[in-house]
């Protein structure tokens, strides 16, 4: 109350300057700092500058903008990897974000911003598109894993058209069951490819058997005085994915004399699989460092 | 949802309205402008109704024969094809416009202006130029024209029809050449675009690795909840039919008698029985991890089981 009725009076501005400041004689005034942005530093590797078309400027013209580029389509994209589909995903993210920025800032200012919206829409169909791609071979993948029937007669088939091929074409029939393991168990053809963690599975188990089998009858047809009993169990068919089918028999021969060939729970056999595949792994590396 | 299409959503969208609505519509934009600055525009095509410049037979470069207006008799160059409106813009054929002082651009300086003219396709008839031996040019119009079969056309790089002249199909109008488009600063190079890094050739592996999954199917959907809320399991069931005094007496009585069950022994005959069975089951297991496992299994006290047994020996 009493500043107002102070600052009402008509005396107060004689009164003001009647009474001299106390300390009016002992700091020095300066001039005030202006607040631009341009008394600020700004790191030049601020990853907020990624918000940014560049450095320079905040919102560009709509002449500015590339409208002629056109979307990706779903054929091209078809083409294209995961890792190069996530690329582009994030791209296309990128150069949103930017113009999502630079639509906030225009509506701010009242600029146009409708060639902003339309590159963005562009944008937004490359994003469905690239989901569309990676869903359709996903769907693709899951529906192959029904046709259970279909891949047990086409294997079975297989089998005895490996079985009794001619001598001549054995080298291609090895090819062929090479691309097959991967086609149908997904065991890549070079043992240095496999990644212990993910492609070590129940299928790759399955795979091992089929190939395991498939290999020693095709040996038993070429020599039939040969005495082999059955394999028993991944311990005895792994040898035959690793090696060739003459030195895999040998193996697993000294293998049972030995007598270390047991069959394994089925709880033991994927992590008896990593064991030994680690370990070869590591064999093959100490080789090539020697090399 | 995108931030464009969240804005769409709430957006009145005059498109859409029919009849008395669009004419309505169409009066109450025009009504605030005097007549002077009316600005007319045909009514847009629906969108189902709308066709490319190539469904339609008439493309960016080709030339046309004007049949109306003041320029009719005329060969002209087609600009642009609007599948919206259903209309061409030719060259050398403007109408002049009234603009008031609030829309002039920077540089305008009369208010008086030329806008290019829309033209629809009955004003105009596509023309086919030709060159004799002496370098003579003469022009076909064609009255109509009718497309036909499909041809790889590698300067627009994709898949175009053929076009004739209506009833005399010996003489075809070739699409004209397109513009050049310069490289963008989004484009991506035809190679790199062209690139094949991908090929399905195996069913043994998932395509998509397992974490991306829930990004391209929703693992929350509503659709994919198997198990209903209150208020749908409300709507879906009939209300309780309200009850009488007595039944509610009856039913309060039978409650406190199903309550009171009482827990009797099992008989030996009984004991031996499941014991035989369960016997059986684990005399089939070979794997000694799970007889181990079993065994751990029975050492778990069971709570419900003590006190079923206390219950019985009281």
């Amino acid at each position: 109350m009493n500043i107002i009725r102070r600052s009402l009076s008509s005396a107060a501005p004689a009164q003001a300057v009647a009474r001299k400041l106390k300390f009016t004689g002992e700091i020095k005034l300066r001039a005030p700092i202006v607040p631009t942005h341009q008394n600020f530093d700004v790191n030049p590797n601020h990853p907020l500058w990624q918000f940014f078309p560049d450095k320079t400027t905040a919102l560009r013209e709509s002449e500015q903008l590339d409208l002629e580029s056109r979307e990706w389509t779903m054929n091209e994209l078809r083409r294209k990897s995961f890792d190069d589909l996530h690329k582009i995903w994030y791209l296309v993210l990128k150069e949103r974000n930017i113009l999502a920025r630079e639509v906030r800032l225009g509506e701010a200012v009242y600029a146009d911003t409708s060639k902003f919206i339309e590159l963005d829409e562009k944008l937004v169909k490359v994003q469905k598109r690239v989901k569309n791609t990676l869903l359709e071979r996903q769907v693709a993948y899951e529906r192959a894993q029904l046709l259970q029937e279909q891949q047990d007669s086409y294997l079975s088939e297989f089998k005895q058209r490996f079985i009794n091929c001619e001598e001549s074409e054995s080298n291609d029939y090895f090819d062929k069951l090479i691309r097959l393991q991967y086609a149908f168990f997904g065991i890549k053809p070079d043992i240095q490819d496999f990644d212990i963690d993910h492609d070590i599975n129940v299928k790759f188990a399955q795979g091992l058997s089929y190939i395991a089998d498939i290999k020693l009858q095709r040996y038993l047809k070429l020599n039939p005085d040969l005495q082999f009993a059955p394999l028993n169990g991944v311990m005895e068919e792994l040898p035959f994915l690793l090696n060739d089918t003459a030195d895999a028999i040998e193996e697993v021969k000294a293998l049972r004399e030995s007598g270390q060939s047991v069959k394994l729970q089925k709880i033991q056999v994927l992590p008896f699989l990593r064991n030994a595949i680690e370990n070869v792994l590591k064999v093959v590396e100490n080789e090539q460092e020697e090399d | 949802m995108s931030w464009t299409v969240a804005r769409h959503r709430f957006k009145r969208d005059p498109e859409k309205y029919t009849g008395v609505l669009k004419e309505y519509w169409k009066k109450k934009v025009q009504g605030t402008s005097m007549p002077t600055f009316e600005n007319f525009t045909p009514y847009k095509l629906p969108k189902h109704e709308r066709k490319t410049d190539f469904q339609v037979g008439i493309t960016q470069g080709d030339l046309v024969y004007v049949t109306e207006g003041e320029k009719k008799g005329s060969i002209a160059k087609v600009y642009m094809y609007n599948p919206e409106y259903n209309h061409v813009m030719i060259s050398d054929h403007t109408e002049q416009r009234i603009l008031p002082k609030s829309r002039w651009t920077e540089g305008t300086t009369s208010h008086v202006i030329d806008m290019p003219k829309f033209m629809p396709l009955t004003s105009i008839k596509l023309a086919g130029k030709d060159k004799d031996e002496n370098g003579k040019v003469s022009y076909v119009v064609a009255d109509e024209v009718i497309l036909k079969d499909q041809y790889y056309d590698d300067r627009y790089k994709r898949w175009l029809p053929r076009r004739f002249v209506k009833h005399h199909e010996s003489v075809e109008i070739p699409w004209p050449a397109p513009e050049e488009v310069e490289d963008g600063e989004l484009s991506t190079k035809e190679s790199a675009a062209l690139e094949k890094t991908w090929e399905f050739q195996t069913i043994g592996q998932p395509p998509v690795p397992e974490d991306a999954l829930p990004e391209l199917r929703n693992p929350y959907s509503q659709y994919k909840k198997r198990t209903l809320t209150a208020l749908q399991a409300y709507k879906l069931n009939y209300p309780d039919m309200p009850l009488t005094k007595e039944q509610k007496i009856y039913l309060a009585k039978k409650q406190e008698q199903a309550s009171a069950k009482k827990l009797t022994p099992l008989s030996d005959e009984i004991k031996e029985f499941i014991g035989s069975k369960m016997a059986d089951h684990i005399n089939k297991i070979e794997s000694e991890a799970m007889l181990a496992h079993l065994e751990g299994l029975s050492k778990v006290p069971n709570p419900d089981f003590e006190k079923n047994m206390a219950e019985l020996q009281q």
